[in-house]
């Protein structure tokens, strides 16, 4: 095997060809990277259709009708007596109870018809969150003005709310859950761990074992009493939702903080530590100027590798109705109303909400994966891989 | 390995401290209490009521009734009643077989992570960037995107629609049909207990088997680069040899120390598993608990799981003392 030489290499395990060494081959390494390629994608999109949810969705989250009780996802037809159109057209349907069994069935109404339209007049909103419309990318409306023509992609719930519209809204929340806790857990473990590597001693002995201490919490059962005690208080879902978030990155820092102030202590020896303390700067402006950046790239890594592990654990919160609670919707609080076998039995289409939530964590990976094997491969690379 | 041993006990004592006082605060933040109940009945007096408040100290402040819990602990091994069935907080717990079921459910759930997950990242890294390599690739993924309670939902799903077997017949719920709830330990009743396994396995462990076999993969192909492995194949080992003596013992070091790692999430999700399939374990009488309000039952129980968590860290590190010779407990 011919030593590689400086300035190309080939990665074995992701078969990259490392052109540049530095930052850059972090970044080219990461562009070139197939998983995280796709997973960028995914998320750009994703990221997009919550941006724009209340364009892209015909109704709003909270509109209720009664009559649509539990309707399955509206069929679009696009063959019109046999003959193919380019837009499609629903049919009005109606809600048929059977008078033996009470089910409650829906049937199309083949003699009237809506069409399809794009930017129709709706409920107004604010684009953005900043300017106000009403104009939504598509819809059914009836001549008539009567509330027959509905066309609910997804189906309804309960109340007779659109899921679709409500899964585009809720994307919202469950996007931006893991870089939430993310950013309030990462400086308490950089902290935590830079103050531990950095100062050692009585400290460093004290905020291990606290750390241990944290360790050893069960995390979800701890988040939920905690969700279970802010429920009672009268607090907006919100604020309740974000101390129950804010709880999780309390919870999990430890482990973060015991990696840190392992790379801390290595650092602390180092010649530029050394040089900074001699040029008179403080303890605290050498661990936070010069010491703690060093860590920057295990901290991106680590960052986007928790940030599938926290969605999922939102999702299973919202899923047991101590996260995000009514009116609000997340993917996961929006399981939460088919946890009923009867219900799942009877109205599969609200099982929707899951797909979003593997797709979205699935991109999550895949981007944590990419960036991992992108500092890795730069990593072995300045570190030399025949010394291996 | 004694002195460590006793030693780690030791040092979990401060540690469960830690524990309980997080868990005693995070319970004191409910709002109201048991005789908040009480004080809407009208028919108990408020002398009762009274009498309750100081019985269970609920006047006084936090570090005072945190002081009281402790002490009652060590002295008298009492971890306060349930506010619910009066029984001791602990037989609350435990009631009728649960902490057993626990200890199968995660005894069981870990062995069918390691024994799918260990094989399938040997067969990824052998062939790696092959086709079975990025199939699993993409397996993996997918599973470790899946919520645990999305595919127990799911599972119920397919039982109740297109399936229409009926819970029973797919084994989805519970651990054991009827007919074996009582019965003597038979080949039929292990049988009908594995049945109803599975559908835990997979809800609990799916995601973690998926995380183990990424772990098994990399771990495995970090070996394959090292030295002693080029020599291996140069004296002329088979490949066989070379990845299950040499590189896999190697390689399965660095995993039994992510094996503690582990634990907490399957505390998680076989609390889910429990509210989704109906399983009448720890982790279902926690949550119970939680949903109920039922103040020394809940501390209770999460002062159970940190020390089930530090017991399983134990374990984990005498595990990798055992396989790893470089490693000495002292």
């Amino acid at each position: 095997m011919t030593q590689p030489q400086r300035g190309e290499g080939v990665d074995r395990r992701t078969g990259d060809k490392n052109r540049r060494v530095g930052g850059g081959a972090v970044w080219s390494a990461f562009r070139r990277h197939r998983l995280a390629q796709v997973g960028t994608a995914i998320l750009v999109a994703f990221v997009l259709l919550s941006a724009f949810a209340e364009f892209l969705s015909p109704y709003t989250p909270s509109d209720q009708n009664s009559a649509y009780t539990y309707a399955p996802p509206t069929r679009l037809h696009f063959r019109d007596d046999g003959d193919f159109r380019l837009l499609p057209f629903v049919y009005k349907t109606r809600s048929v109870v059977d008078p033996e069994t009470h089910a409650r069935t829906f049937v199309e109404d083949k003699t009237t018809r809506y069409d399809v339209r794009f930017f129709v007049r709706g409920e107004p909103y604010r684009l953005l969150g900043l300017f106000p419309t009403d104009v939504h990318l598509f819809g059914v409306r009836a001549e008539d003005g009567s509330a027959d023509a509905r066309i609910l992609l997804f189906g309804a719930d309960r109340f007779g709310r659109d899921l679709f519209t409500r899964t585009l809204i809720g994307s919202r929340v469950s996007l931006i859950v893991g870089p939430f806790v993310i950013l309030i857990l990462l400086p308490i473990a950089a902290l935590a761990g830079g103050l531990s590597g950095y100062i050692g001693g009585t400290i460093d002995v004290v905020i291990q074992r606290i750390g241990e201490g944290f360790m050893m919490i069960p995390g979800l059962p701890i988040v939920l009493v905690v969700g279970a005690a802010l429920s009672g208080r009268g607090l907006s879902p919100i604020l309740t939702f974000l101390a129950v978030m804010g709880t999780l990155a309390i919870v999990g820092w430890a482990r973060v903080a015991r990696v840190v102030r392992g790379q801390v202590i290595a650092l602390r020896e180092t010649d530029f530590v050394t040089a900074a303390r001699a040029s008179g700067a403080g303890d605290l402006r050498i661990l936070l100027r010069h010491v703690l950046p060093h860590t920057t790239s295990y901290l991106v890594v680590t960052a986007t590798l928790l940030i599938p592990g926290t969605m999922l654990t939102e999702a299973s919160l919202s899923f047991l109705g101590y996260g995000l609670r009514e009116p609000l919707a997340s993917w996961g609080s929006l399981l939460n109303a088919a946890a009923d076998v009867t219900v799942i039995g009877q109205y599969p289409w609200m099982l929707i909400p899951a797909g979003f939530i593997i797709v979205s964590v699935c991109a999550f990976n895949f981007v944590g994966e990419g960036l991992r094997d992108a500092f890795d491969a730069t990593k072995r690379w300045r570190a030399g891989r025949a010394s291996r | 390995m004694t002195t460590y041993i006793v030693r780690r006990v030791l040092l979990a004592i401060p540690l469960l401290l830690i524990v309980s006082f997080i868990s005693f605060l995070v319970v004191d933040l409910m709002p109201g209490d048991y005789v908040t109940r009480l004080e809407a009945n009208p028919i108990i007096s408020q002398e009762t009521i009274d009498r309750f408040r100081a019985e269970f100290g609920l006047d006084r402040s936090v570090l005072a009734r945190y002081g009281r819990w402790i002490t009652s602990i060590v002295t008298r091994w009492d971890f306060g009643r349930s506010f619910d069935t009066f029984l001791p907080a602990f037989d609350t717990l435990f009631l009728g077989n649960r902490l057993a079921r626990t200890l199968l459910i995660s005894s069981t759930t870990i062995l069918f992570m390691w024994l799918l997950a260990v094989p399938l990242g040997v067969y990824a890294a052998r062939h790696q960037r092959r086709f079975g390599d990025q199939a699993l690739t993409v397996a993996g993924f997918a599973s470790l995107s899946v919520p645990g309670f999305v595919i127990g939902l799911v599972l119920l799903w397919l039982l109740a629609g297109p399936l229409n077997v009926g819970a029973i017949g797919l084994g989805v719920g519970g651990l054991l049909d009827q007919e074996f709830a009582g019965a003597r330990l038979s080949w039929a009743k292990v049988a009908n207990l594995l049945w109803h396994l599975w559908p835990i396995w997979l809800v609990v462990g799916l995601s973690g088997a998926a995380g183990l076999m990424r772990y098994t993969r990399g771990s495995l192909l970090d070996e394959f680069d090292k030295p002693y492995v080029l020599t291996a194949r140069a004296a002329g080992l088979s490949d066989r040899a070379v990845v299950y003596r040499h590189a896999l013992r190697n390689a399965i070091n660095p995993l039994i120390s992510i094996l503690g790692m582990q634990l907490p999430r399957l505390v998680a999700g076989s609390l889910i598993a429990s509210k989704v399939l109906g399983l009448e374990t720890v982790e279902g009488a926690l949550w119970n608990a939680i949903v109920r309000r039922d103040p020394y039952v809940i501390m209770s129980g999460l002062l159970f799981f940190g020390a089930f968590l530090m017991l399983g860290n134990l374990f984990a590190d005498l595990l990798l003392a055992w396989t790893d010779p470089r490693i000495r407990l002292d």
